[in-house]
C-alpha cells in the first residue's frame, strides 16, 4: 500500500492540559535522576520546564531559535568540561537530559509532544540503571501511569479535560499490559553476557580493598552499607565466630600490606563442624568472594563468574570485577587444621619484613620471645600486654610517624583493627614466626523476620594467622584482647560482636539492646529489598533456565526457547486483544428483543427479510401477506416484543419459553 | 512515471471498491479497517529496542521489566485502537444542493455503541474534522466539499482516521457512502441582456408589495412562503395566517431558454438562474421554458427548486 499516504492534519497541541501534562510528566522523569546529574543539569531541565509552563499559562515568549541552539552548544561544552568526554554514561545521560529539556521549548505541535512523552519513556528505563530499588519501581510506575495519561490526553480532542476518563483508560492498559510484561520477563531468553561491554564510570570499588593502610577499615565503620547477605543451610554458627574470609595480605612495606601470590595448593585436614550457607554478594567491583572462615569449596552455579579456589591462602579469586550482584554456596569448617606443613618458600614468604625500619619493635620482639617458652606462648604474652596495658581500640588513631610499628606500639597506644593486626604479624615475624594479615569481615546481623543474616559495610574487619608446627594456620584477632574499658563508645558495638580474649566483668555487664521501632522498620525493609533483590532484580538466565527446569523444559535450546515464547505470545496476545474488543462490544439485550431479532433472522432466511424502515406491526402485515404459516408463529412474538417493547409490559419467563419453542417450529 | 502512479491508483481505487463496496450505510469492521503504525509508533519501536538492548547490555532487570511493558502495550494497542474504531455505524444523509463553486456541506450521521474518540474525518484523505463520538449516542456532522461544476457532485471517499488511544497506531478507512449532491448553475447577472429585456417588459411589470394586492387570509400551510405570514394576526390571535395574493395569471413570466440565443450553454444557464432567483425574491410568478420541457408558471420553495433541477441537470 505504498499510495496510501493520510494527508494529517494532526490535533493542535494548546488543548486543555496537554502541555501541562507534558511537562509534569518529564519533571517526573528527571527528578529521580537529580542525585545523579550534575547539579546545574538539573537547574536548566528545571528551568526549561517552568519557562514551558509559564509560557503555555502566562503567555511568556518561548526563547528563539539563536538563544536555543547556544543554550545547546553550551551545555554539550559544560557537560565535556565536567566529563571530560562525550560518550560515557554519564555525560550520555546528562546530554539527553539537556536535549530533551530544551526539546520543551520547541513544543508547539502534536508531534513534538509526541516525541517529548517517548523520550520520557527512555529516560524511564535509564534511571533503572542507577537505581533498581523497590521504591524507585513503585515511583516509576506511578510515573508510567502519569506518561500513559499525559499520551492518551495528547490524542484526546479535549485534552484533559474528562481526565477521569484519561486515567481509567490508562488503568485500564496497565491492567491489561503488567501480565503480559511479567510473563515476558519470566520467559524471554536472557543472555548469560552483554551484547558489548558498556562504558561503566564506576570503577573503583567499595568495602575492604585489596591492601591495608592504617585507616582504610575505620572509614568503612560508619558505613551502613550491605556488603552481602546470607543464609545458612546448615548448622549455624555464633555470631562473635563469624569471621567471613576476604583477602589474604602478606606482603608489607612497612606502611601497607598488600596482596602475595600463593604459594601452593590448600591442605585442610582434621575439619570438624561443617557449615553450609548461601551467600548474596552485592557488587562490590572487586575480584574476590566472602567465605566463612575455613572455607573448604564453593559451588557457584555461574560459569563465568566461578571463582578459583584451592590455594594455600583460602580464597577465592574472580577473573573478573563483580559488576552484578552474585549468589553461590559455601561449605566451610570451624575446626580445621590448615596447612600444618610449610614449605621452606611459604616459610620464607610469611616471615619477611621489610629490611630496615621499627628497630625498637624488632628488638622488643626478639627478647620477648626469648623469654617465651613457645611460640604460642609469646603470641600470647603480645596479647596479654595488649589486655593488662593502655591500648585503645578507637575510629581516630593519631597520625603515626615513620615508624608506624614502633610508634603505635610503644607511643600512641590507640588504634583501630588494622593496626593491631598489622602489629602482631610485624612482631611474630620478627621472631621467625609465618604469619599473614587477613581482612574480610566479623559478625553480622540476623534479621529476626526471616532466615538471612545482614553483613554491612561496617563489620569490615583485619586480623591475623599464626602459623604454628602440626596446628597450621591459626586464628588471632589481636583486636579482641583490648581490655573493653578502653573500647571508644562509638565502636562497641562491633567490638561486642567478637569473642573476647580474656574475661572481662565489663563484658557481662553488656546486655543486648532491645530493637526500637525504627531499628525494626529498618529490618522489614530489607526483607522486602531481600525478596525483591532475590526475585526480582537478580533474575537471570540461571534462574530462568533453573525455573524452565522446574517447569519440565529440559535441555532447551536458545531457539526453541525463542520459538516457544514467540507461539505463546502471539497466543496470549490474541487472547488478551479479544478480551479488549469483547468489552462493551455486546449490547446487551432482553430476552424478548433476542428473541424477535431471532424471529427476523429465520424469516431472513426463509428470504422474508424485514426492511431498515419497517416497524414490527408492519413487518407482521407483509408476513401475512407472504405467508399464513409463517404469520400464525410470528403474530404471538411480534405482539409480545410490541407489548414488552412499546408498552413496557414485563413478560413471564414462562410465556417467553413457550414463545421460543414456538420459533423453533419455524 | 505519473502515468504509473496513476495506473497503480486506478489499481488500488478498484480493489477499495471490491473490498469495500459502496452503501450509503456502513458499519465498520475487519473489513473496512485497516491500522499501521504510524510515526511516533516507529519511534516508540526504536525506544523500545534501546531499552532491551540497554537491558541486555547492562543486565539489568527493571529496564527488561519495562522494555516488556512497552512491548506488550505497543501489541495491545493494535487492539485498543482497533476497539475505539470498529462498530461505528455511519450513515450519509442527503445533502442540499448549493450553487456550483459553493462549498456543499455532507451531513453524516454517526453512531457507536461503546464510543469512538479523536477521530479524523474529511474526504480524499484530507482530513477536516475532528469528533468525538460518545457511547451509545448518535451524532450529525457535516462536511464540507466544495464543488464544481453544475449537476451531481461527487466528493469521493470518505476518509476516516484515528490514533486513539495512544497515537503509536493509526486505523483508518475509505468509504465510498454514495455521497452525491446537486449543484445547481452559478448564478450570472444577463447584465445588459436583462436590462434590454426589462425595457421592452417594463410596461407590464407589476411590482408585488406585500400588503398591496391583498385579498384575503388563510390559515397557514406547511410551504407557505414565510414573508407572508400575517404576523399582526398572529398576534392578536396566537394563529399563523398567510396573507393570500391575487394571482395575476396574465402577469406570468416565461423564463426561457430561447431568450439567449447565441449564448454558450453554461453561461445562459447561468442566466437562466439568475433570473429564476430574481423572480422568486420578487415574489412573482414564473415559468420556465426548456427546448426539452416546460415548468408551468408557479411560485414558492417547491417550484423554485424543481426548475432549478432542472437546470442543473440539463443535459
Amino acid at each position: 500500500m505504498t499510495n496510501e499516504k493520510t494527508v494529517q492534519k494532526c490535533l493542535p497541541l494548546d488543548r486543555k492540559g496537554v502541555v501541562a501534562a507534558i511537562c509534569v510528566a518529564q519533571s517526573l522523569v528527571v527528578l529521580p535522576l537529580i542525585f545523579q546529574l550534575p547539579f546545574w543539569i538539573s537547574a536548566i531541565s528545571m528551568v526549561a520546564i517552568a519557562w514551558r509552563l509559564a509560557s503555555h499559562f502566562r503567555h511568556w515568549p518561548l526563547p528563539g531559535k539563536w538563544i536555543r541552539l547556544s543554550a545547546a552548544m553550551l551545555g554539550t561544552a559544560l557537560i565535556i568540561v565536567q566529563h571530560h568526554s562525550l560518550i560515557s554514561k554519564e555525560a550520555g545521560l546528562s546530554l539527553f537530559v539537556v536535549m530533551t529539556s530544551l526539546r520543551l521549548m520547541e513544543l508547539k505541535r502534536y508531534r513534538d509532544g509526541m516525541n517529548s512523552i517517548l523520550l520520557c519513556f527512555f529516560l524511564l528505563g535509564v534511571n533503572f540503571l542507577y537505581n533498581q530499588s523497590l521504591l524507585i519501581t513503585v515511583y516509576a510506575f506511578i510515573t508510567l501511569f502519569w506518561l500513559l495519561i499525559s499520551l492518551i490526553a495528547l490524542q484526546r480532542i479535549d485534552g484533559l479535560e474528562y481526565w477521569k476518563v484519561s486515567t481509567k483508560l490508562s488503568l485500564k492498559q496497565l491492567v491489561y499490559t503488567i501480565p503480559f510484561a511479567i510473563f515476558m520477563f519470566v520467559f524471554f531468553p536472557r543472555l548469560s553476557h552483554p551484547l558489548w561491554n558498556m562504558p561503566n564510570a564506576q570503577t573503583a570499588g567499595s568495602g575492604v580493598s585489596d591492601s591495608m593502610t592504617p585507616g582504610d577499615i575505620s572509614q568503612l565503620l560508619l558505613n551502613d552499607d550491605i556488603a552481602f547477605r546470607a543464609k545458612f543451610l546448615a548448622n549455624t554458627p555464633s555470631a562473635n565466630s563469624m569471621y567471613w574470609r576476604g583477602l589474604v595480605l602478606a606482603d608489607f612495606d612497612g606502611l601497607t600490606w598488600r596482596r602475595s601470590p600463593s604459594l601452593g595448593v590448600a591442605q585442610l585436614i582434621d575439619t570438624e563442624q561443617p557449615v553450609e550457607y548461601q551467600i548474596l554478594l552485592e557488587p562490590h567491583q572487586h575480584q574476590w568472594l566472602y567465605f566463612l572462615d575455613m572455607p573448604s569449596s564453593t559451588n557457584s552455579t555461574e560459569s563465568v563468574r566461578r571463582p578459583v579456589g584451592n590455594n594455600e591462602q583460602y580464597i577465592f579469586p574472580l577473573s573478573e570485577k563483580l559488576l552484578t550482584s552474585l549468589r553461590y554456596t559455601g561449605r566451610s569448617f570451624v575446626k580445621y587444621r590448615a596447612n600444618p606443613v610449610l614449605t621452606s618458600a611459604q616459610k620464607n614468604h610469611y616471615t619477611k619484613l621489610p629490611r630496615d625500619g621499627n628497630e625498637r619493635s624488632q628488638q622488643w620482639a626478639k627478647a620477648l620471645y626469648q623469654k617465651s617458652v613457645s611460640p604460642q606462648d609469646f603470641v600470647h604474652k603480645i596479647l596479654t600486654q595488649i589486655n593488662q596495658k593502655e591500648y585503645y581500640y578507637t575510629l581516630i588513631p593519631p597520625v603515626l610517624a615513620e615508624d608506624t610499628i614502633d610508634d603505635f606500639w610503644f607511643n600512641t597506644h590507640k588504634g583501630f583493627c588494622e593496626h593491631y593486626a598489622s602489629t602482631l604479624v610485624y612482631l611474630a615475624r620478627a621472631v621467625g614466626i609465618p604469619a599473614r594479615v587477613v581482612v574480610g569481615y566479623q559478625g553480622g546481623e540476623k534479621n529476626p523476620y526471616s532466615d538471612y543474616w545482614v553483613v554491612k559495610q561496617s563489620d569490615a574487619h583485619a586480623w591475623t594467622e599464626i602459623w604454628y608446627e602440626n596446628q597450621g594456620w591459626v586464628r588471632v584477632d589481636p583486636t579482641a584482647a583490648i581490655h573493653p574499658s578502653r573500647v571508644e563508645q562509638r565502636v562497641s558495638d562491633s567490638y561486642r560482636q567478637r569473642e573476647p580474649l580474656f574475661d572481662s566483668d565489663l563484658y557481662l555487664d553488656w546486655v543486648p539492646q532491645k530493637n526500637s521501632m525504627f531499628k525494626t522498620a529498618q529490618q522489614l525493609i530489607d526483607l522486602i529489598n531481600t525478596q525483591w533483590k532475590q526475585w526480582v532484580i537478580d533474575y537471570n538466565q540461571q534462574n530462568q533456565m533453573e525455573l524452565l527446569k522446574w517447569l519440565g523444559f529440559k535441555d532447551l535450546s536458545l531457539t526453541v526457547l525463542i520459538r516457544l515464547l514467540v507461539g505463546t505470545s502471539f497466543v496470549i496476545i490474541f487472547i488478551w486483544g479479544l478480551l479488549v474488543l469483547s468489552v462493551g462490544k455486546k449490547e446487551k439485550l432482553d430476552e424478548m428483543t433476542q428473541l424477535y431479532l431471532n424471529l427476523c433472522d429465520r424469516l431472513n432466511r426463509l428470504g422474508c427479510s424485514r426492511k431498515n424502515n419497517e416497524g414490527p406491526s408492519d413487518f407482521q402485515k407483509r408476513i401475512e401477506k407472504r405467508n399464513q404459516q409463517w404469520a400464525a408463529i410470528s403474530r404471538p412474538i411480534i405482539e409480545a416484543y410490541i407489548a414488552s417493547r412499546y408498552c413496557k409490559m414485563d413478560l413471564s419467563k414462562e410465556h417467553i419459553a413457550q414463545l421460543k419453542t414456538k420459533l423453533a417450529q419455524l | 512515471m505519473s502515468w504509473f502512479t496513476q495506473k497503480i491508483q486506478t489499481l488500488f481505487n478498484q480493489w477499495l471498491k471490491n473490498r469495500i463496496p459502496p452503501n450509503q450505510e456502513i458499519q465498520l469492521g475487519q473489513r473496512q479497517l485497516f491500522i499501521f503504525s504510524t510515526r511516533s509508533g516507529w519511534m516508540f519501536a526504536l525506544v523500545l529496542m534501546l531499552l532491551l538492548i540497554g537491558a541486555t547490555n547492562y543486565q539489568n532487570s527493571m529496564v527488561f521489566f519495562l522494555s516488556f511493558f512497552l512491548m506488550a502495550l505497543g501489541l495491545l494497542s493494535i487492539f485498543f485502537t482497533y476497539a475505539n474504531v470498529s462498530g461505528l455505524k455511519l450513515r450519509a444523509l442527503n445533502a442540499s444542493a448549493v450553487f456550483a463553486g459553493e462549498s456543499a456541506r455532507f451531513p453524516l450521521l454517526l453512531e457507536s455503541h461503546r464510543g469512538c474518540f479523536s477521530l479524523g474525518l474529511g474526504f480524499n484523505r484530507q482530513l477536516q474534522i475532528w469528533i468525538d463520538c460518545l457511547p451509545q449516542k448518535s451524532l450529525t456532522i457535516e462536511l464540507a466539499y466544495k464543488t464544481s461544476s453544475r449537476g451531481w457532485n461527487r466528493p469521493g471517499r470518505l476518509t476516516l482516521n484515528s490514533e486513539y488511544p495512544l497515537g503509536l497506531l493509526h486505523c483508518w478507512s475509505h468509504l465510498d457512502l454514495k455521497q452525491k449532491v446537486l449543484a445547481y448553475p452559478k448564478p450570472i447577472s444577463p447584465e445588459g441582456r436583462l436590462l434590454q429585456m426589462d425595457e421592452e417588459e417594463g410596461e407590464k411589470a407589476h411590482h408585488v408589495l406585500p400588503g398591496e394586492d391583498y385579498q384575503e387570509s388563510a390559515r397557514y400551510q406547511a410551504g407557505d412562503p414565510l414573508p407572508h405570514i400575517d404576523w399582526r394576526v398572529y398576534a392578536r390571535t396566537d394563529e399563523l395566517y398567510t396573507k393570500r395574493f391575487e394571482q395575476h395569471q396574465s402577469e406570468t413570466e416565461w423564463i426561457d431558454w430561447d431568450a439567449f440565443q447565441g449564448v454558450e450553454k453554461e453561461l445562459r444557464l447561468s442566466y437562466l438562474c439568475y433570473q429564476i432567483l430574481q423572480r422568486d425574491r420578487e415574489q412573482k410568478n414564473y415559468g420556465l421554458k426548456m427546448p426539452h420541457q416546460t415548468i408551468q408558471a408557479s411560485l414558492g420553495s417547491n417550484h423554485l427548486q424543481q426548475c432549478l433541477t432542472v437546470l442543473a441537470l440539463f443535459p
